[in-house]
């Protein structure tokens, strides 16, 4: 806690080259906190790098998605990108379970927990006071929570399927195969969003939309 | 019928006539001028006659052989109307004729009033005008009517209505009416015409006086029958030029009361509704409602206007041409005016749009009323459609938002996240912690259940409570017979029989105490106690029985008491 305090007061006091040191140290330890991520995004763009800016501000919003000025801060961030690639829309699946992507994986975990004890609590008193009214709420924190299991599982199909990927690289070729020697498809260029749909041989495949995909070098973008 | 004197000028002569020298106001004038010697000229030029209205009525020649001698004359027709009574002169007409201009004598012409007749009177025909109200306020409509009354065939009808320009304003009020009206007895056709008048400034106005030219049509009957025996034959017909004049009227106009009235009156005068409909309540940023304003009433409702409604800069407001539409009831202008704005809202929010007043003159109940529309409340939701909505936009929207949107100079990140406390290392797998968190309550719901069963078996199920009572109540028993040790051998055997017996009794929910040794054995191995058990509890019991007849020595007692003991471990063990 005591580091993070030193990290934004060097922020504060625009020693943004250590205090993305001090962050990203926290970070290497396995220190896992959206708020860590945004403010390390922050201290990016200070320090003019977009590409990882925008990386820890993809890493904060699956941990802090709700969180209005990471939003605004991202949305900035690749304004300020060559590509200016926007991140994709939700899915089919991501749009029926919407409040999934709203809630962070832990967030949807305890809203299940809070859910099951709260059925578990209706179901102990069912053995008291046997009314309709009960059993109507009842049922419906049975589905409720059955719901909340199915998004638990929406929510981490979505974090492992989607992955996205952000071109740390100044200029990136897409290239048409797995070799440099390929034919150059388009280019992408710092801080541009991807996603990233196979991994072979150090090259990983990278989809834009149904028409740009190609291949780059996996050491040219960070996931 | 009075002749000027002829002027000779060669073989031309021109020659003025008239067909009465004395005429009424109701009457006409016949005015020919006759060239004789020629044909070939041009219109003769008649003089100034301001006090007569001249139409001409055609031109006649004719050609005459007298005496081998050929004469031709050309008469130039002319109907003079009175305007005014007195005594007037017709100045001489000049006619050109080969290069040449003649002139005739002036003829001196008497009008007199008509000779006044009621109404009620043998009259055939006569006009009346009157107006709705003889005092009014600026504003306020009037209706000014025309009435025909005629009782022979009218035709030829030719109505100048002059209403005083300068003092009020005329819309029309549609075609004239034809009915019929009995009068004294005496029924009349009667065609009426109205118009609506708008007085336009206060002080005493003057209508002048109506005026029709007719031809009426007499039907005379002859004492004589006809040739042919025939009624119509036997009827004659005479034609009768008149021209009828109202009575001029007058009316005080009053200027409009100057108490309570409204800053930005419009001279809106009647009595009017008000009326504010929206299309729709709940739309989008971007889509399109119509708000449409309805007035109605009677009154000069083509004079109202509305602004375009001031709506902050929350819509843009494109406005429609008003309709107008006008019905004419009961000789009453009513009618209504439509104005429409097309209202394109710019933010989300619910929206009450502003109320719109129209301040009027009631002139019936003379002072100014406010009538206001009610409040509508909409709500406008966000945009779905965000991209396409800047296309839709017109561009004096995209003017007006930049006018009033503060400006942009420059744009930045928001700032780092300070509270500490947020800083919690976040761990995103589900580990055992988590499946734990997840059953416990499962369990420990599992752990209720089982406790409420029990607590609920314990006061429902008697020979539950007995079997779980059993052990403890015999327990208790013994150990009450132990601290008792005075008591005899022989009683001391009986409590011991009578404690397994109970004990027994609670197990199997039975009447212990009257059960025999060899019942008990049955029992308890009836219910799946084994054998052993059963035979030993039998045998214990039977030598009970056995000793309470033979004399024993107390020194015995505490091994009776252990075997009992034993006997009870032993069958509660199966429980």
């Amino acid at each position: 806690m005591n580091e993070v305090a030193r990290a934004n007061d060097l922020y504060a006091s625009n020693n943004y080259l250590q205090a993305a040191d001090s962050y990203e140290s926290l970070r290497e330890r396995g220190f896992n906190n959206g708020h860590l991520y945004y403010n390390l995004g922050n201290t990016y763009i200070r320090l003019g790098k977009i590409g990882p800016a925008i990386l820890n501000y993809i890493r904060a919003q699956k941990l802090i998605p709700r969180d209005e000025n990471l939003q605004a801060n991202l949305n900035y961030a690749i304004q300020q990108t060559r590509d200016k690639i926007m991140p994709p829309p939700p899915d089919t699946l991501a749009t029926l379970f919407f409040w999934v992507s709203d809630l962070s994986v832990n967030e949807n975990i305890n809203f299940a927990l809070a859910i099951n004890l709260t059925f578990w609590l209706i179901l102990t008193a069912w053995f008291y006071f046997r009314t309709d009214f009960l059993r109507l709420v009842r049922n419906s924190i049975l589905f409720s929570l059955l719901l909340a299991f199915v998004a638990i599982g929406v929510k981490l199909h979505l974090e492992s399927s989607s992955r996205t990927g952000v071109v740390l690289a100044k200029t990136v070729s897409v290239k048409s195969g797995l070799d440099a020697s390929n034919i150059t498809l388009f280019e992408l260029h710092e801080g541009a969003l991807v996603n990233i749909t196979d991994e072979r041989q150090g090259w990983v495949e990278v989809q834009l939309d149904s028409k740009k995909k190609g291949w780059i070098p996996k050491d040219s973008l960070e996931v | 019928m009075g002749l000027s004197s002829p002027v000779f000028a060669e073989d031309i002569r021109a020659l003025a006539s008239v067909d009465r020298n004395q005429i009424t106001l109701e009457d006409n004038l016949q005015l020919s001028i006759t060239i004789q010697g020629t044909q070939n000229t041009p219109p003769p030029e008649l003089p100034s006659l301001p006090d007569f209205r001249v139409t001409s009525s055609g031109t006649s020649s004719s050609t005459q052989i007298i005496n081998f001698k050929r004469s031709v004359s050309i008469t130039h027709k002319y109907r003079l109307t009175p305007m005014n009574i007195g005594q007037f002169k017709i100045g001489s007409v000049r006619i050109r004729a080969n290069g040449k201009i003649y002139t005739t004598n002036p003829i001196t012409i008497v009008v007199q009033k008509p000779t006044v007749q009621n109404q009620s009177a043998d009259k055939s025909v006569f006009v009346e005008t009157n107006v709705s109200k003889k005092t009014a306020f600026v504003g306020e409509q009037l209706i000014y009517s025309f009435k025909l009354f005629h009782r022979v065939e009218a035709k030829n009808l030719d109505l100048s209505m002059p209403f005083g320009a300068s003092h009020f304003q005329k819309e029309e009020l549609g075609k004239a009416k034809t009915y019929q009206s009995v009068i004294n007895g005496i029924q009349y056709q009667v065609q009426e015409i109205s118009v609506a008048l708008f007085p336009i400034k206060p002080g005493k106005a003057a209508i002048p006086a109506a005026m029709l030219d007719l031809d009426i049509y007499h039907r005379t009957r002859s004492n004589r029958r006809g040739f042919f025996n025939d009624p119509f034959f036997g009827q004659g017909i005479r034609a009768e030029h008149k021209v009828l004049r109202s009575k001029p009227l007058s009316v005080k106009i009053l200027a409009l009361p100057e108490k309570n009235k409204p800053r930005d009156f419009k001279n809106i005068i009647g009595q009017f509704n008000i009326q504010a409909n929206l299309g729709k309540n709940d739309l989008e940023v971007g889509d399109t409602t119509t708000l449409t304003i309805t007035v109605s009433g009677k009154g000069n409702i083509r004079g109202v206007i509305f602004p375009e409604p001031d709506l902050n800069l929350q819509f843009k407001v494109y406005p429609d041409k008003p309709e107008f539409k006008q019905a004419v009831a009961a000789n009453q202008i009513t009618g209504q005016k439509t104005f429409k704005f097309a209202l394109v809202p710019l933010k989300p929010g619910t929206v009450t749009l502003p109320t719109l007043t129209l301040d009027y003159f009631d002139p019936e109940a003379k002072f100014y009323r406010q009538i206001k529309t009610r409040p509508i409340i909409l709500t406008v939701r966000p945009s779905s459609t965000e991209e396409t909505l800047n296309h839709v936009q017109s561009n004096s929207i995209n003017n007006n938002l930049k006018k009033t949107e503060i400006e942009i100079l420059a744009e930045d990140i928001l700032p780092i996240h300070t509270q500490l406390n947020d800083f919690q290392n976040v761990n995103n797998e589900i580990g055992t912690s988590t499946l734990i968190r997840f059953v416990f309550p499962a369990l420990l719901f599992v752990m209720a259940a089982f406790f409420i069963r029990k607590q609920k078996r314990w006061t429902t199920d008697v020979a539950f409570y007995r079997n779980q009572k059993a052990y403890k109540t015999a327990s208790q028993k013994l150990e009450n017979l132990t601290r008792s040790q005075k008591s005899e051998p022989k009683e001391f055997v009986s409590k011991l029989s009578e404690i397994l017996r109970e004990y027994i009794g609670d197990k199997l929910n039975m009447q212990g105490k009257a059960i025999t040794a060899a019942e008990v054995e049955q029992k308890l191995k009836e219910s799946d106690y084994q054998d052993n058990a059963a035979n030993e509890t039998r045998k214990l019991l039977e030598k009970y029985e056995a000793l309470q007849y033979t004399p024993v020595s107390s020194g015995n007692n505490l091994e009776l008491l252990n075997e009992s003991q034993n006997i009870i471990k032993i069958l509660e063990k199966k429980s």
